[in-house]
């Protein structure tokens, strides 16, 4: 399957912008090019990228999901109270049990391997929950995961109080920090399930089908393609994803937090919508993807260290969203 | 015998799937004044009435505003952070720039109306989708309000503070009058007028509309235009009724109140029907709802949850209205 | 007749609520034969036709394929008879090229063992096997990875032809395969026709409004109106005239020639 084919491809534009990017600030801004900010700056956009890599299928296949961020934020929540043990008791004793730090730094109550397994599974469920009732049910996909991301930040709310459960023992921060080579193990994990997900995408059935159900939905039922299964499947993996955010993220920082997914949610999207992610499906790839967040995270990250502060920064980002998503919309209608 | 089980049988058809919700949301009202009255003798107080109703007044404009954008087949999610950009424009125009407060009252409604037609625009002549747009907006205008906003901002001019805190007869707040107006100006508006006429017919089927010569992008425009001036309406009555201003004015979940009350109320997602009669029961459904969640000593967390599900259990619901008509064999 | 029957519905009905769409309608296809089904809008062709290839399920009647009872309730069972549909618009996928969509539902899985455990895509051999059924068709693409959206109305319309042939169909139905062309390409498609009938040996039925495409290609008119048969006539024995009558309803009933 190819991408569709336009002379200049749209992943060498994105690829030519971002070494722009890269050049213009590491000649304007001093801190730029030092091997501490750009490694900072790749292990910050990983979590994007893996949860950029997750939508992108779902999103090729004419579907969205805006609950995503919402969904790490209460997996990193729970993660931190299953970890810590608190898990399981009443709102009154989960106050205060978060805002005493009884935890020892050896480890926590629960194994880590079984808060990972768990915390995956509740990531997943919850995208397989909203791919069952938006294709079951049948309602506007815009709109559910809108109301599902106002439900999941509810719960997490719920659950942590509104505050942020730290739960950062050695144990934990021994894994966050593993590296091999110099390089956090979490790039490599992005980029191993992006170059998987590259790989279907472009030479399997799936893949194929994919595609064909988002640029034409009616016409791959009549040829016996699931539709509503395959947009189903796409929904889960997205919970998965989002499951494996929300552990790198929890390995990173130590912290389960209902603010976690918020603060990815827009740039994330913002990175994806660059990379002409269309909402209209059977248009899009992986990798202008994950070029449209890196564009967007060196952009972010070169103007911080120029200086510029962080509220005009998310002017600038909705300006490059809606920029990006008016270019692709003119494009379209051409 | 037969007869009359047919009857009644198709009456809770068309209460539950059908006509009109405002029947079915009377039935849903009625019960929930009982079990929260029951929970909390205070509920059917005069004071607490008088403060649900002051509660939900401007939630229940920006209810009408939007209401328009959902019928002809859009939404609008920037309405939250456009009534607080206005409520910030109006609080930096006089304190800062010391500015009367007529004008800078001017100035936020304006805003309101700018923001509306930037949204009109993306949508309407570039073609972007309106949640993304409206998404996009929405970032774009709380980054702004961050930078500019970033002090608090009293207001001590009695008349101003009088716009929207007098009381009517001693016990009814002059903003449950604005809304009350404002309810039926819409109203007279969608059930009487031309345009309204059109705007259900463009929800129901672009199409056919055009080819009825209905200026489609003409109509779309001006709903935005409505939505962002109801959301002006109700940032500038608010900074009134608060007194001053801050960053966080206006965040969070007023922006799903005010979706879930058009829901609610019978505004399909997917356009051209619903009546603003459901939305009105609606308004006043969750406003009893939120109240009853006060008095029963509900944590605010668990409290915004519900609401969350209560949307999700209003999408479903017109889910299956639209199902039920035949309207959505699609994929 | 003698001629093999491969297709024959009996009593066929299909209702949408109050609306009887077709009504009790009975027809034969014979092998090889190219039957137009002509009429009004709202006769109930398309239903007809959709019923039959399983978009729609019928609601009382049978369907015979080759003399027996056939099961059709999707699209699936539909092909799996031998049935093969060029919906209106040509059912194709815009967005994606020519082999994707002559593979559509049913792609070609590269035989290792990386192959059938991933289903990676045997492109080489779906493209070959596209370029070989496109030039039976007589059509040669320059391009053949371009999006089908941007080939020409003929071209889609050969690609969704060939689909149809290239899978095997005995019984392709075409649903208006000359709408919204223009004149030159209506002919290329028309073409089209005449190959698939000749080439392919295959039975086929035309739905269509244009009453000089239905005197060119076909052998056998039939006419619906109001969900009902009103009129089974061989080619010969007609002119456009009596058709015309026999689908606005001045004229009576008329049956293998008589009226």
């Amino acid at each position: 399957m190819k991408i569709k084919k336009i002379k200049p491809s749209i992943p060498l534009i994105l690829f030519f912008i971002l070494i722009a990017i890269f050049i213009f600030f590491s000649i304007i801004a001093d801190n730029f090019l030092t091997f501490r900010n750009i490694s900072s700056l790749l292990k910050n956009m990983t979590v994007m990228g893996i949860m950029a890599v997750g939508l992108t299928p779902l999103m090729i296949a004419g579907r969205i999901d805006l609950s995503f961020g919402a969904n790490l934020s209460l997996t990193t929540v729970f993660m931190a109270l299953l970890y810590g043990g608190s898990l399981g008791i009443g709102f009154k004793e989960v106050e205060e049990a978060v805002s005493s730090e009884y935890f020892d730094t050896a480890g926590g109550s629960t194994s880590l391997w079984l808060v990972v397994i768990i915390g995956i599974l509740i990531a997943t469920a919850i995208g397989a929950f909203n791919g069952l009732v938006i294709e079951k049910i049948r309602v506007n996909p815009l709109i559910f995961t809108l109301a599902m991301l106002s439900v999941l930040q509810s719960v997490a709310f719920v659950y942590s109080n509104k505050m942020s459960i730290f739960v950062g023992t050695d144990e934990v921060y021994n894994i966050g920090e593993l590296e091999f080579f110099n390089i956090p193990v979490s790039i490599f994990i992005l980029f191993i399930l992006l170059l998987i997900y590259w790989f279907f995408l472009k030479f399997t059935k799936f893949g194929r089908t994919i595609y064909a159900v988002g640029s034409g939905a009616e016409v791959s039922q009549l040829f016996g393609i699931n539709v509503k299964g395959t947009r189903i499947i796409l929904y889960t993996l997205v919970g998965f994803f989002t499951g494996i955010a929300a552990i790198i993220v929890f390995f990173n920082t130590g912290i389960g937090s209902s603010y976690h997914g918020e603060l990815l949610l827009f740039p994330t999207l913002s990175g994806i919508v660059l990379g002409g992610l269309g909402f209209q499906g059977g248009k899009g790839s992986i990798i202008s993807s994950i070029l449209g967040v890196l564009i967007l995270a060196f952009l972010v990250n070169g103007l911080k260290t120029l200086g510029i502060q962080s509220d005009q920064i998310q002017i600038i980002q909705g300006a490059v969203f809606i920029g990006a998503v008016s270019f692709y919309a003119i494009r379209e209608r051409k | 015998m037969e007869n009359f089980k047919n009857k009644f049988k198709s009456a809770l058809n068309n209460i539950f799937l059908g006509k009109s919700e405002a029947p079915l949301l009377l039935l849903v009202y009625i019960i929930i004044l009982v079990i929260f009255f029951s929970l909390n003798n205070d509920y059917l107080r005069l004071n607490n009435i008088k403060n649900i109703l002051g509660n939900l007044s401007i939630p229940a404009i920006l209810s009408v505003g939007l209401t328009p954008v959902i019928l002809s087949g859009n939404i609008d999610i920037s309405i939250g952070s456009t009534y607080a950009l206005s409520g910030i424009v109006v609080g930096l125009l006089y304190r800062v720039a010391d500015i009367p407060v007529p004008v800078a009252i001017l100035a936020g409604l304006l805003i309101g109306l700018i923001v509306g037609a930037i949204n009109g625009l993306l949508v309407i002549k570039i073609g972007v989708n309106s949640i993304i747009a409206t998404l996009g907006m929405m970032s774009m205008i709380r980054g702004v309000i961050y930078v500019i906003g970033r002090r608090v901002m009293k207001i001590y001019y009695q008349p101003f503070l009088n716009l929207a805190r007098i009381y009517i007869f001693e016990h009814i707040q002059i903003i449950l009058i604005y809304f009350l107006v404002f309810f039926f100006i819409m109203y007279f508006i969608l059930k009487l007028t031309k345009f309204g006429k059109h705007l259900y017919a463009i929800g129901a089927d672009e199409k056919i509309a055009s080819f009825f010569g209905i200026n489609i992008r003409r109509n779309k425009f001006i709903t935005f235009l409505i939505s962002g001036g109801a959301a002006a309406i109700g940032g500038v009555l608010s900074v009134s009724v608060i007194g001053d201003v801050t960053v966080s004015f206006g965040s969070g979940t007023l922006l799903f109140e005010v979706i879930t009350a058009c829901i609610l109320g019978g505004i399909s997602v997917a356009g051209g029907r619903g009546s603003l009669i459901g939305v009105f029961v609606a308004i006043f459904i969750l406003g009893s709802i939120r109240s009853g969640l006060v008095l029963a000593d509900v944590p605010i967390n668990l409290r915004e949850l519900i609401f969350g599900m209560i949307l999700i259990l209003a999408l479903v619901m017109d889910s299956f209205r639209v199902r039920k008509r035949g309207l959505s064999e699609e994929l | 007749m003698d001629r093999k029957i491969v297709l024959e519905v009996k009593n066929l009905g299909k209702y949408f609520n109050a609306i009887k769409a077709i009504d009790g309608v009975d027809m034969k296809l014979y092998e090889n034969e190219i039957l137009a089904i002509v009429g009004d809008n709202g006769a109930g062709k398309s239903t007809l036709i959709k019923t039959i290839s399983g978009v729609y399920s019928k609601n009382f009647g049978s369907i015979y394929i080759n003399g027996k009872e056939a099961e059709i309730n999707n699209a699936l069972d539909a092909k799996k008879h031998g049935i093969e549909t060029v919906y209106q618009d040509s059912s194709v996928i815009p967005l994606l090229d020519a082999s994707s969509n002559i593979f559509l539902g049913r792609e070609k899985i590269r035989q290792n063992f990386f192959g059938r455990l991933f289903k990676i895509l045997d492109f080489k051999y779906m493209r070959e096997e596209t370029r070989k059924v496109l030039n039976k068709f007589g059509i040669d693409l320059k391009d053949l990875d371009a999006e089908v959206a941007n080939l020409s109305g003929g071209q889609r319309q050969s690609v969704s032809i060939g689909r149809a042939a290239y899978w095997g169909g005995k019984i392709i139905i075409l649903d208006e395969p000359t709408n919204n062309l223009g004149v030159k390409q209506e002919n290329k498609v028309m073409d089209l026709i005449m190959k698939l009938s000749h080439d392919f040996k295959v039975s086929i039925i035309i739905i269509t409004h244009n009453i000089d495409h239905v005197f060119q290609l076909v052998d056998r008119i039939v006419v619906l109106r109001n969900g009902k048969k009103v009129g089974d006539v061989l080619k010969k024995e007609t002119d456009k005239n009596d058709v015309v009558a026999m689908i606005t309803g001045v004229k009576n009933i008329k049956m293998n020639g008589k009226t």
